[in-house]
């Protein structure tokens, strides 16, 4: 099947009725949780994850990332219009977003924003549906040694690339294969850390371990803290951006996009990541930096589009290899593999109607999510007035009613808390809970590739060096670790994070 | 207590527990890996890295000389403990008292007792949010929710 083939078998599935609604429902949710601060993509993918057992995996797979790259817009209208991000890739759209909205030009921002990200989210799906079926094609080719190695890559450059510290990250990328090993064990049928409760046969669900970690640690930490609610700017108009602002904009959206995209297929390179680096690059090739920081609308496009771009490039180790980039991807393997979907490079070839269909799905999800966002900008602005007394009990009942329903087992709710109490004192320790998530998503297909590798090498740990591509992977992985402990690397590492918590 | 301190030692022992329930597994060999292999891998992982955090908090950086209490510090820490005796009162009375009762004496308490929110605000989102959710639960994806002793 050429492209056109498959674009016209991704939008007849996409432009099912059903399937156009529950994409509306995904990209409205995550506008919504994108302007509500309080609540990132994963805790309210994770909690809304309940609602898509009813429904067939490729309407699932469209609703939830819908909520994904719809946050990226959402985000945006919060950090111009209230100083505050919405959600984590927005912290750079405030700089001068908000600076922009104080001198009375909120409406260009949001258009550029808005118009940046349809941009961006485009170039990211074409390269998507460009770059995805050549990749899988060369993943065919791997081996249980192959797939182990490149699981270990994507666990060291998530961590490589941490906020935080970079053994913290790995220790909880180990936590994690750890919660991923309980239950039974597949392979010989043996039952792992049950402690004799049957609810735990089957593993720790990734439902309350994802809802636990991030939506109600969230909660606890956020309630023990005043919210200040901020100055919502509320005069908004002539979204439409002029002449000029594109002129500023159209190569910082570009340059956004590209650079974005390329980050976003890195495991854990993501959104946050590429927005920051875009800022740095248009700072540095602007010919008027010192008005960064003060309503340049370059800082905004470029920015808006690298987090969109990145958000769209994420679904390509996802989908080509099984291989989450971050932890809202951990979240939709998640998502995948409780609808009887192993995402991976056989994916295309087996489930095609999942596959272009989700991909066209996106292209109607950023239609939907411009006139989401520019002709209903009002709603937001009157959404961001509601008090987090109001919004955090709702949550809560939400994801207790969600966690209760996948099983109908309070099993499940007693996990989450408990998972909440954990992600909660790991945050206040300064752990971070996202390579945990992720590696605990990876466990089981990492412990099967780990022991298949042996049994074919007869035990001999050679069988990841003597294969190139292994060997490359591990390869890479060794250089990383080895960089982030070179003193001059490590400083360098640790004043980039240093200034993305500055501006946090 | 330095906070960084009591952090990597709990993983220390964590990841040391792993380990020795990964004995009780099996770790088989290396041309047979047992159950307990991978753990037995992850949890010596777990422990190295926690050995060497435990170490570091030695060495003097600032970051890590905060104290376990200084964690707190300026934060109504009572709140996050009432919410999760909530959750768990919730928990324990979910399945006898139903899910409408249940729900809505959480919200209620919640946003009331709490939040101190206005009477009206307090009974009425709860009304439309529980709504909504059986609505969408039992109504339109068929997934049953616990009727409790009064049957509703």
């Amino acid at each position: 099947m050429d492209l056109a083939d498959n674009l016209i078998t991704g939008f007849a599935v996409a432009l099912q009725p059903h399937n156009l609604f529950f994409c509306f429902v995904g990209v409205l949710i995550g506008t919504l949780i994108g302007v509500l601060p309080g609540i990132g993509p994963v805790g309210a993918m994770s909690i809304l994850l309940p609602i898509t057992f009813g429904i067939s995996p490729v309407t699932a797979i469209i609703m939830l990332s819908g909520i994904y790259y719809g946050a990226q817009y959402g985000g945006s209208t919060t950090s111009i219009l209230v100083g505050i991000p919405g959600e984590a890739a927005s912290v750079v759209t405030m700089l001068d977003g908000h600076q922009m909205a104080l001198k009375g030009r909120a409406g260009p921002a949001l258009g550029i924003a808005a118009f940046g990200s349809f941009i961006a989210g485009t170039i990211g799906i074409i390269g998507l549906m460009l770059l995805a079926p050549p990749l899988a094609s060369i993943a065919l080719k791997f081996g249980p040694p192959e797939y182990f190695a490149l699981m270990i890559m994507g666990l060291v450059i998530l961590t490589y690339l941490a906020q935080k510290s970079m053994a913290k990250s790995l220790m909880m990328a180990g936590v994690g294969v750890l919660a991923g090993v309980v239950g039974l064990d597949t392979m010989t049928g043996l039952p792992r850390f049950t402690f004799g409760s049957a609810d735990l046969l089957d593993g720790i669900g990734i439902a309350p371990l994802a809802m636990g970690l991030f939506g109600v640690s969230e909660i606890l930490l956020n309630v023990e803290k005043t919210i200040k609610q901020g100055v919502v700017v509320s005069q908004v108009k002539n979204l439409l951006p002029s002449r000029q602002d594109w002129k500023e904009s159209f190569a910082p959206i570009m340059r956004g996009s590209f650079s974005g995209f390329l980050l976003g297929i890195l495991p854990g390179g993501g959104a946050v990541l590429a927005s920051f680096i875009s800022y740095g690059t248009e700072k540095r090739l602007s010919k008027t930096p010192e008005q960064f920081g003060h309503g340049a609308i370059a800082g905004v496009a470029g920015p808006e589009a690298a987090n969109n771009a990145a958000a769209q490039a994420a679904f390509i180790p996802l989908l080509t290899l099984g291989i989450p980039a971050n932890a809202v991807m951990g979240i939709l393997l998640g998502a995948l593999m409780i609808h009887g979907i192993t995402p991976g490079p056989l994916m295309i070839q087996k489930n095609p109607e999942l596959f272009w269909g989700t991909v066209t799905s996106m292209y109607l999800g950023n239609a939907m999510l411009l006139v989401l966002n520019l002709p209903l900008i009002g709603l937001w602005v009157r959404l961001l007035r509601v008090r987090y007394a109001v919004l955090f009990p709702l949550i809560l009942f939400i994801a207790l009613i969600g966690a209760y329903v996948i099983n109908g087992s309070e099993m499940d709710l007693y996990l989450m808390l408990f998972f909440g109490v954990v992600g909660y004192l790991m945050r206040k320790f300064d752990y971070e809970p996202a390579p945990l998530i992720l590696a605990y998503v990876l466990s089981p297909i990492l412990e099967d590739s780990l022991r298949q590798s042996l049994i074919i090498s007869s035990g001999s740990m050679g069988i990841f060096v003597s294969r190139p591509i292994a060997a490359a992977f591990l390869f890479i992985s060794a250089v990383l670790l080895i960089s982030a402990v070179l003193p001059a690397i490590r400083k360098k590492r640790n004043a980039l994070v240093a200034s993305a918590e500055d501006n946090n | 207590m330095n906070a960084e301190r009591v952090g990597s030692l709990f993983w220390l022992l964590f990841g040391a527990a792993a380990v020795y329930g990964s004995l009780d597994l099996g770790i088989g060999t290396m041309s047979a890996p047992g159950s307990g292999f991978l753990t037995c891998v992850a949890g010596s992982f777990v422990s190295l890295m926690a050995l060497l955090l435990f170490v570091q908090s030695f060495k003097g950086d600032p970051a890590a000389q905060a104290r376990v209490a200084d964690l707190w510090v300026g934060c109504n820490w009572w709140r996050a403990i009432a919410i999760s005796v909530l959750i768990i009162i919730f928990i324990l009375a979910f399945e006898t008292l139903g899910f409408f009762l249940c729900s809505f004496i959480l919200l209620l308490v919640i946003m009331r007792w709490l939040e101190g929110l206005s009477w009206t605000t307090s009974l009425l989102v709860p009304i439309i949010a529980i709504g909504c959710t059986y609505l969408l639960f039992k109504t339109i994806l068929k997934i049953s929710l616990p009727a409790g002793i009064f049957g509703f």
